[in-house]
């Protein structure tokens, strides 16, 4: 793809397009759109996308006619070749990643603050979802894509480039990929890999040296703060990612851990009154827009309460409040 | 006076009034919903045109959509009229659309019998169109993958952005992006191709 576009107008523009011709948009939708094109220059973007869009005869859907199926071919043999460079690539990388940096690299740095979840495009055309206070930054060169990543979540959906790996380096282990879509979770307790799509490799750090993991599609493992890295777990990859859509999915996780997640969402800082309450263990879905009703309801479950401070949200446990 | 009489006049001047209330409420929402008509009527013109293409359909659909909801007027007292009027022209709308599906699929073995008509399209501009066509293919090939399958299965195979998150193992969001991400460069693409031309 080329470097200067599409700009983010002419996402925005697609954006809007694509949203005005859903059979069920909303009211409020149609009208940002329309308020959307009032500046000449977004309307031109808007225009170049209908254009474009409409240009496209009808008798090309693929579903019907005969000259239709001819013209459609071409589809597959794309998704078959998708495919395959996702295989061959492994082999491919093992080798080039040993070749040191020969050009400058380019550095540059992504963030998403408190409560905000953000899409970024990297400078290579890979997207990567921030979740809250996350950030990352990027260093590229002609060899090696790497992301330093050191405190977060984000989802990266990883433009292919065979001859340039692209790594993600966590502290405490690394992810390295071809083309591929996963979710790297950094907190507290250390950091975990979820593969949604494609082939990634979780080296050790280069301190602890270890075996590596190598990750398929709805595998996940964990890289403890020392570096250790865990068994391969099968997980189900749409549900650790539900947080991008506002959704934060947890399976017997410590408090301590979930706490450090909400807090990189909530307005209001939580904390925890004590190791035995930061130590327990808790499964369940929380919205990103509810969290306080989240922590009310630990406290029948699990004898917790939470209080209000001028710091923000507490949660002690019911013997311990009691003595407050 | 007789007294039956009396009755019957305040009897009548009690309807009259309940009448004359409810006219007015009528009235009142009547007049809401002309001058809401007045005030989006451009942006509703506009919206109608993108999805349905033409301008003509568009003012066509927007009468009727305006029709419509003045016969309903009576009924519509307490909801949010604006955003009521959005809601029935994108309905009227995917209805004329599907309409249109339908009578083209009953009228095409006719076109195709009358091909040597007027209607045909010129061989001049028949060389155009598949011209245009290799070029928006051509277009595609210069998408990443991922970017290129799911605008494939969204705009040619008119799947839609769920089943194609099955069928990529993906979410629906990133369909969503992959998609946006497609057209935005394409469009742009597009634009500066022709103009070389």
């Amino acid at each position: 793809m080329g470097m200067s576009y599409p700009t983010a107008r002419d996402e925005q523009a697609a954006y809007w397009y694509l949203k005005l011709q859903e059979p069920h948009v909303g009211a409020e939708d149609i009208q940002a759109a329309l308020a959307w094109q009032a500046d000449p220059d977004n309307r031109a973007a808007f225009d170049r996308v209908q254009n474009f869009w409409r240009a496209w005869p009808d008798e090309v859907a693929i579903s019907s006619g005969t000259e239709s199926s001819k013209r459609a071919r071409p589809h597959l043999f794309w998704q078959a070749a998708a495919a395959l460079v996702a295989f061959v690539s492994l082999g491919v990388w093992a080798v080039l990643s040993l070749q040191g940096p020969l050009s400058e690299p380019s550095t540059r740095q992504y963030a998403a603050s408190i409560g905000q979840i953000r899409t970024v495009w990297l400078e290579d055309g890979t997207e990567v979802i921030l979740g809250g206070a996350t950030s990352i930054r990027t260093i590229f060169d002609d060899d090696v894509r790497r992301v330093v990543m050191s405190d977060g979540e984000a989802l990266f959906s990883v433009a292919e480039e065979p001859e340039r790996p692209f790594i993600v380096d966590v502290s405490n282990g690394s992810a390295r990929v071809l083309g591929t879509t996963f979710n790297v979770h950094r907190g507290p307790d250390g950091a975990t890999i979820t593969v949604l799509d494609g082939i990634v490799q979780v080296d050790p750090p280069s301190w602890r040296p270890g075996a590596s993991a190598v990750l398929n599609a709805g595998k996940q493992v964990a890289a403890s703060l020392d570096g250790e890295i865990g068994e391969i777990r099968e997980v189900d990859p749409l549900q650790v990612a539900s947080w991008q859509s506002g959704t934060l999915v947890f399976a017997d996780r410590t408090l301590r851990s979930i706490v450090a997640d909400l807090n990189r969402y909530s307005a209001e800082p939580v904390t925890l009154a004590s190791t035995e309450v930061a130590d327990l263990r808790v499964s369940g879905n929380i919205k990103l827009d509810h969290i306080e009703t989240w922590l009310q309801a630990l406290g029948p479950a699990f004898g917790i309460d939470l209080l209000h401070d001028e710091h923000g949200m507490v949660l002690v446990s019911r013997i311990e409040s009691r003595g407050r | 006076m007789k007294p039956g009489l009396s009755r019957g006049i305040s009897k009548g001047a009690a309807t009259v009034v309940a009448l004359d209330e409810r006219r007015a409420q009528r009235e009142c929402v009547h007049a809401r919903l002309e001058a809401l008509f007045r005030e989006h009527q451009a942006s509703l013109l506009r919206f109608l045109t993108i999805r349905l293409g033409s301008v003509a359909d568009a003012r066509d659909c927007l009468q009727l959509v305006f029709a419509r909801l003045l016969e309903r007027s009576a009924s519509l007292a307490d909801e949010n009229l604006a955003s009521l009027l959005y809601i029935c022209a994108r309905n009227a709308a995917t209805d004329e659309l599907r309409r249109r599906k339908h009578s083209e699929a009953y009228t095409r073995p006719q076109d195709e019998g009358a091909q040597i008509s007027d209607q045909a399209p010129s061989p001049d501009r028949q060389a155009q169109a598949s011209q245009e066509l290799t070029l928006l293919l051509s277009l595609l090939d210069e998408l990443p993958p991922k970017c290129r399958a799911a605008f494939v299965s969204y705009k040619l195979e008119g799947l839609e952005y769920r089943e194609i998150a099955a069928r990529m193992g993906i979410t629906e969001s990133m369909v969503r992006k992959y998609v946006i991400k497609a057209v935005a460069y394409c469009a742009a693409r597009f634009e500066e191709l022709q103009g070389w031309e």
